[in-house]
């Protein structure tokens, strides 16, 4: 079961139904329940793996707040912290790490003959991962209180709209607030539900309908041409914020019916005149921790280095993200690229501002869209390394873009929806950008154009939402 | 929550829900009436529709690609004195079909029915050709055959195929396209030429054995199509459609149960053309499944003559 | 030293690095406030105000600076 899947459309309202009939006292093992129920449904054996996290972090927490001594304290936090990663590791990159040994082995002539390793990755594992050590962290720092209750670790660990796709949350954020387990109030169900909404309109009518030409050209790139490519690549990233984006919003929304303020995940990113504001706006909750917990302390411990200290950080904690988003090349020259962009932005901001005073570019709208479009064709060609399989199809890609170019492959239909629906998703996001306050329609005053809206989008979903498989191009190549 | 916030969530709820039924039946009607008028402008883009509710030839082709791409509609109507009509569909498996069938079956009976088949005609659908079945839903509400192959595609399609604006999902600009658009140009009688040559490369082996066996409730479902049209008059021919591949078939479940079909219910099944030395070259072909143009001419004149042979 | 001399020097230091002429710093200003202040140029910060003072922030420091009231109490705490 996922957000998408019609399951989840009957679980969710009993879910939030039997949440406020429930006694108050009874809510937090209610929705550790529900949670293990909606993650067992995708992966029953891999709970077991949820539940031996979640031991490691409780007891590893405790530890550091039973102790007194520093030395002690650091120690369990650093167990705490090896225990919780290995089960990430060893599923997650034991595979590729095995596949590659094999592979260099075979041809330089080692031959072993093993077996390839094929490893089902547990669901969830690199958002609860990162969610644990935050958490151990935290209390060793003293951020947090260490959570006595054990119900608590573990719903942290196993929130059901959480678990799949995030966002990465912060205990300090969501244990207060589990200990509370206030029922929902209206304004919380109205709010969920609209959030909920859009978030369903962008994955179902952008991000799966762009999905279906994105996969019938990167899926079969021999037989495309370098024009079709850079469409597809240009396509790309706007189909990943909508899906992720899309996701996100769901999460909230299902999170905030049940009364619970979790933190967004994107900003409008596209909207960036910068690499680093761009990061600021996209998967924010991911860029929030590696800032907090890899970022920030590798840049103190470098900061004698000055900017190459900057740097080199930069380059580190990108490489892991890079590493987090999958175990293969393609990702970690990702996450190398996207450290290049930034440090080379980070030396040369002195100078860019410089400039920027001295011609008044600064408010000039059509500098800033210039600064638009060129961090959003980095961002694109970037992520050609996100979506290719292998560094070989990834040069490919690039390399016919520059060389090869032709006729485009248009499929229409699919085509006129997936624009139809992204760019009523850009004029909505340019409105909450530049004009917040007007134009409102999910917060208009009136009630028949909220309504009329929330219909709108409701109908939006039904007849253009990509609603089943069915919607494939019928190739005949 | 309070009571008040309670009645109030009813109330709101149950008033949306109206409204939203409202506008739904609404969009419902006004898709239909774009059906129509995309139906009367492209026929030949509407293959669905013209099959379901306007063709009315002596002579149906049906099938999948293999029946749009390789029967000539022309030299079975000179030859026969008949005339015909190649209602094939690109990507459209048995349930599709059956429910093309029937739905003809529902308005007139044809004198033939040529059936392009090939060795695994009675596999299980898988998820894919489930979810290609939605092309039906225009006909959930008024075609019985409709309605059971759209409600295979998944536990709870009843409940949504209760939208009429889901019913109608990804047909809009389809439809908008289609009335203004010129149609496809396929010939007179709907069937549509493709062109191009395969490389003089080695046949593919099929392994058919590797493949998924025969599903019953498409064997019991056939069965009751074929009587249907034993009742109505209608001549039923299974035809096996020539691919560039070779490999063993004879004795496949699905295979076996075709012929043991045919035999049941009088309907005839050509099977001579399958490996015709003089149609397997790689110039008739455009791929491993589908024969070009010239390969469809040869193919339609062979099969005319066992045709005149058996009727 | 007095505070006052802390938030003076601690003045210049941010109008350099974070090259705002005018900068004013009070006890709630965060890097919010400030646009050129992130965490790319935080540490860049870090490292002058360590090298003014004399002194050597820990990691756990730097997380209890929530804004530059509390940078101003530790430096002057570490001072002591």
């Amino acid at each position: 079961m996922t957000f998408t899947s019609f399951n989840f459309l009957i679980f969710f309202p009993v879910v939030v139904i039997l949440y406020n009939i429930v006694p108050a006292k009874w809510r937090i093992w209610f929705l550790l329940v529900a949670s293990y129920f909606f993650y067992m449904n995708l992966q029953p054996v891999y709970a077991l793996l949820l539940v031996a996290v979640t031991g490691f972090t409780y007891f590893s927490t405790r530890s550091i707040d039973m102790s007194d001594k520093e030395k002690t304290k650091k120690r369990m936090m650093r167990w705490g912290i090896i225990l919780v990663l290995l089960p990430l590791l060893f599923f997650k990159y034991f595979a590729f790490i095995n596949n590659a040994i094999s592979d260099a082995l075979v041809s330089s002539g080692l031959s072993l003959g093993l077996p390839k390793i094929e490893l089902l990755l547990p669901v969830g594992i690199s958002f609860y991962t990162f969610m644990a050590i935050g958490y151990i962290i935290d209390v060793y720092n003293e951020e947090v209180e260490c959570e006595k209750n054990i119900a608590s670790v573990g719903l942290f660990l196993s929130f059901f709209p959480l678990v799949l796709s995030g966002p990465i949350e912060r205990a300090g954020n969501m244990f207060p607030q589990f200990a509370k387990m206030q029922s929902s109030k209206y304004s919380d169900l109205v709010k969920g539900a609209k959030l909920m909404m859009w978030g369903y309109f962008m994955k179902l009518c952008v991000a799966d309908r762009l999905g279906i030409y994105v996969d019938a050209v990167f899926n079969n790139i021999a037989n495309h041409n370098g024009t079709t490519l850079a469409f597809a690549s240009v396509l790309y990233p706007f189909q990943v914020y909508a899906d992720l984006g899309g996701y996100s919003l769901i999460a909230m929304g299902v999170a905030r019916c049940l009364g619970f303020a979790v933190i967004p995940n994107f900003r409008r990113p596209f909207f960036a005149t910068s690499m680093s504001e761009f990061w600021r706006r996209w998967h924010m909750s991911l860029i929030q921790w590696l800032t907090d917990y890899i970022y920030t302390p590798l840049s103190f411990i470098l900061r004698g280095w000055k900017i190459w200290g900057i740097v080199a950080a930069l380059m580190l904690t990108f490489l892991i993200s890079g590493i987090w988003h999958g175990a293969a090349l393609t990702f970690i020259v990702w996450g190398l690229v996207q450290g290049v962009y930034l440090s080379i932005e980070a030396m040369m901001q002195g100078k860019r501002s410089k400039f920027e005073k001295k011609h008044g570019l600064g408010e000039k709208w059509w500098y800033k869209l210039v600064c638009c479009i060129v961090v959003f064709v980095l961002f694109a060609f970037s992520q050609i390394f996100g979506r290719c399989a292998n560094l070989q199809d990834a040069s490919d890609v690039i390399g016919k873009i520059f060389m090869q170019h032709g006729p485009l492959f248009l499929d229409v239909t699919t085509l006129g929806y997936a624009l139809t629906c992204l760019a009523i998703l850009f004029i909505i996001d340019f409105r909450d950008e530049f004009l917040p306050n007007r134009f409102r329609l999910f917060e208009s005053r009136y009630i028949v154009v909220r309504w009329l809206s929330y219909v709108a989008v409701i109908m939006l979903i039904l007849s253009f939402g990509v609603l089943d498989s069915g919607q494939f191009i019928y190739f005949q190549f | 929550m309070t009571k008040s916030d309670m009645k109030k969530i009813l109330i709101k709820g149950l008033l949306f829900v109206a409204l939203f039924f409202i506008v739904d039946r609404v969009s419902g009607y006004v898709f239909y009436f774009l059906e129509h008028k995309a139906l009367q402008h492209s026929p030949n883009g509407m293959i669905t529709e013209y099959t379901m509710e306007e063709v009315d030839s002596d002579v149906i082709i049906m099938g999948a690609s293999d029946a749009l791409h390789s029967y000539v509609s022309s030299i079975i109507e000179d030859s026969l004195g008949m005339s015909t009509y190649n209602c094939g569909k690109d990507g459209m498996r048995f349930y599709y079909q059956n429910a093309m069938v029937n739905g003809i079956l529902d308005r007139y009976s044809p004198k033939l029915i040529i059936w392009s088949v090939s060795p695994v005609f009675l596999s299980a659908p898988s998820q894919e050709d489930r979810d290609a079945i939605s092309d039906l839903n225009p006909w959930y509400r008024t075609n019985e055959f409709c309605r059971n192959a759209i409600l295979m595609k998944s536990e709870f399609e009843y409940i949504k195929m209760m939208s009429y604006l889901y019913a109608f999902n990804s047909r809009l600009y389809a439809y908008l396209y289609k009335c203004v658009m010129p149609d496809y140009s396929y010939q007179p009688g709907g069937y549509a030429p493709v062109y191009g040559n395969l490389p003089d490369s080695k046949m593919e082996v099929r392994d058919y054995y590797d493949e998924d066996g025969l599903d019953e409730k498409s064997s019991k479902v056939l069965l009751s199509t074929l009587k249907r049209c034993r009742d109505a008059g209608t001549d039923v021919a299974f035809v096996l459609t020539p691919r560039y591949e070779s490999g063993e078939y004879e004795s496949i479940s699905q295979y076996t149960e075709l012929i043991d079909i045919c035999e049941e219910y009088d309907a005839e099944i050509i099977t001579d053309l399958f490996r015709d030395k003089d149609l397997l070259k790689p110039c008739y072909f455009k791929d491993a499944a589908h024969v070009n143009h010239d390969g469809a001419v040869l193919f339609t004149e062979k099969l005319v003559g066992e045709l005149k042979a058996l009727f | 030293m007095k505070r006052e001399e802390i938030v003076e020097r601690l003045t210049l230091i941010f109008r350099k690095v974070f090259n705002e002429k005018d900068l004013v710093l009070r006890d709630d200003l965060t890097a919010n406030d400030v646009e050129t202040w992130d965490s790319l140029t935080h540490m860049l910060m870090i490292t002058e105000v360590e090298n003014e003072f004399q002194i050597k922030f820990k990691l756990k420091d730097l997380n209890k600076m929530k804004q530059v009231g509390d940078l101003i109490s530790i430096v002057e705490s570490k001072l002591q």
